[in-house]
């Protein structure tokens, strides 16, 4: 799931500045889920925003898929024809889709911050980095990448303290779970497969998949 | 045992002669890469006369080209070897973006391909900072060793017996 954090109201008024008529639209689904964009926060922003035009209110299910968004938009076509801005709950892929499905101006109510394993409610962790080269399978389904703050793909560093990490001394070092999880599973051997450095050559920014139609 | 005298921090090249002579020029010095200049400077000043001059390359901040060159110059400066350190990472509000693009066994590995090619010479020593403390770190030490690590560096005595031909000592000067 996308984690996303609300950006702070007075930001969102400053970018409404000389803007009147405004459409705002939230996410069914990560958003509404981190209760960032859900209906409830596209209430509360419309609420937060009632001394503007609000023309409409939508929340969408998939805002980040072009398909969805466009044609859940056609819903609002009319108010969309005045809409002078959109305010996005959504993560930024969401705004970046909106933006180019209505041609309007979008402003991003939200902040992205990571894709997010969730355990509950309100406790979201970061657990992968969408690297492109996962290593999951050699490392006991810990990605080190992610949970070492240094992302080293062969460790642990010189840092660690005991079994505990150098940056979060609070923390267990990833690679010591690793290697204790490879242990149990009778798996030692694949703690020292050496994983090679990452080819930025074909996981630069930005990325795409473009299936091959056959 | 090796014992390698490192000074973390070089600022001022009249700072490193004076470091240089309260340890002893003759002692084997390891000089770091945590002050405002590279440990290149040194090459140009008395420090480079005396016992083995070492420099410790850490990782952070430096992606894989960078990283070779600092190999390369290292050695072409006259140092006898690098020392290979991740790096430590500090955190503090505004802080750059921290680089890890190579990890210490990557690196290693970059050296010895870098020595077999012919850009570092062959008695250029490859050495290592040892992770120690657990089973993990254990493995790691052995995994250095076994692809090509002249040395491994730690700050206390012995922790691992089985290499102690092969362990430096490193001393942290302070003054």
């Amino acid at each position: 799931m996308i984690v996303t954090e609300k950006k702070d109201l007075q930001t969102i008024r400053t970018l409404l500045k000389n803007r009147n008529n405004i459409i705002i639209v939230g996410c069914s689904e990560c958003a509404a889920a981190c209760q960032t964009g859900g209906s409830a926060q596209v209430k509360e922003m419309a609420e937060h925003l009632a001394d503007k035009n609000i023309l409409a209110t939508i929340s969408i299910e998939s805002p980040c898929d072009k398909r969805i968004a466009m044609r859940d938009m056609r819903r609002i076509q009319e108010e969309m024809e005045n809409a002078e801005v959109l305010v996005a709950l959504t993560c930024g892929s969401g705004v970046q889709a909106l933006s180019e499905v209505t041609g309007k101006p979008v402003i991003a109510a939200l902040d992205t911050n990571f894709l997010g394993m969730v355990e509950r409610l309100g406790k979201f962790y970061e657990r992968c980095s969408h690297c492109g080269d996962c290593m999951l399978n050699e490392t006991a389904e810990l990605c080190p990448v992610t949970l070492c703050p240094k992302g080293i793909r062969n460790g642990p560093c010189e840092g660690i303290t005991g079994t505990q990490c150098e940056v979060f001394p609070d923390r267990e070092c990833v690679w010591n779970r690793i290697h204790e999880r490879l242990k149990e599973r009778g798996q030692a051997d694949l703690f020292l497969r050496f994983h090679e450095a990452q080819d930025w050559g074909t996981s630069h920014l930005p990325r795409e998949v473009i299936w091959e139609r056959k | 045992m090796q014992t390698l005298h490192y000074i973390p921090e070089l600022n001022t090249t009249a700072d490193i002669i004076s470091l240089l002579s309260d340890i002893g020029p003759d002692k084997d010095v390891l000089f770091g890469e945590y002050g405002r200049l590279l440990p290149w400077v040194v090459q140009s000043t008395d420090a480079m006369k005396g016992g083995n001059r070492f420099v410790e390359i850490i990782l952070k901040n430096k992606n894989r080209d960078l990283v070779t060159s600092s190999l390369i110059s290292a050695a072409a400066s006259g140092f006898q070897g690098a020392l290979i350190a991740s790096g430590i990472f500090g955190k503090k509000t505004g802080m750059g973006k921290p680089v890890y693009d190579l990890d210490p066994s990557q690196t290693l590995m970059l050296a010895i391909a870098l020595r077999k090619e012919g850009s570092i010479p062959a008695n250029f020593r490859i050495g290592l900072r040892a992770p120690t403390g657990s089973g993990a770190a254990h493995e790691r030490v052995r995994f250095f060793m076994e692809n090509g690590a002249d040395f491994i560096a730690v700050t206390e005595s012995m922790p691992f017996p089985e290499f102690e031909d092969k362990t430096v000592i490193i001393t942290e000067y302070k003054r």
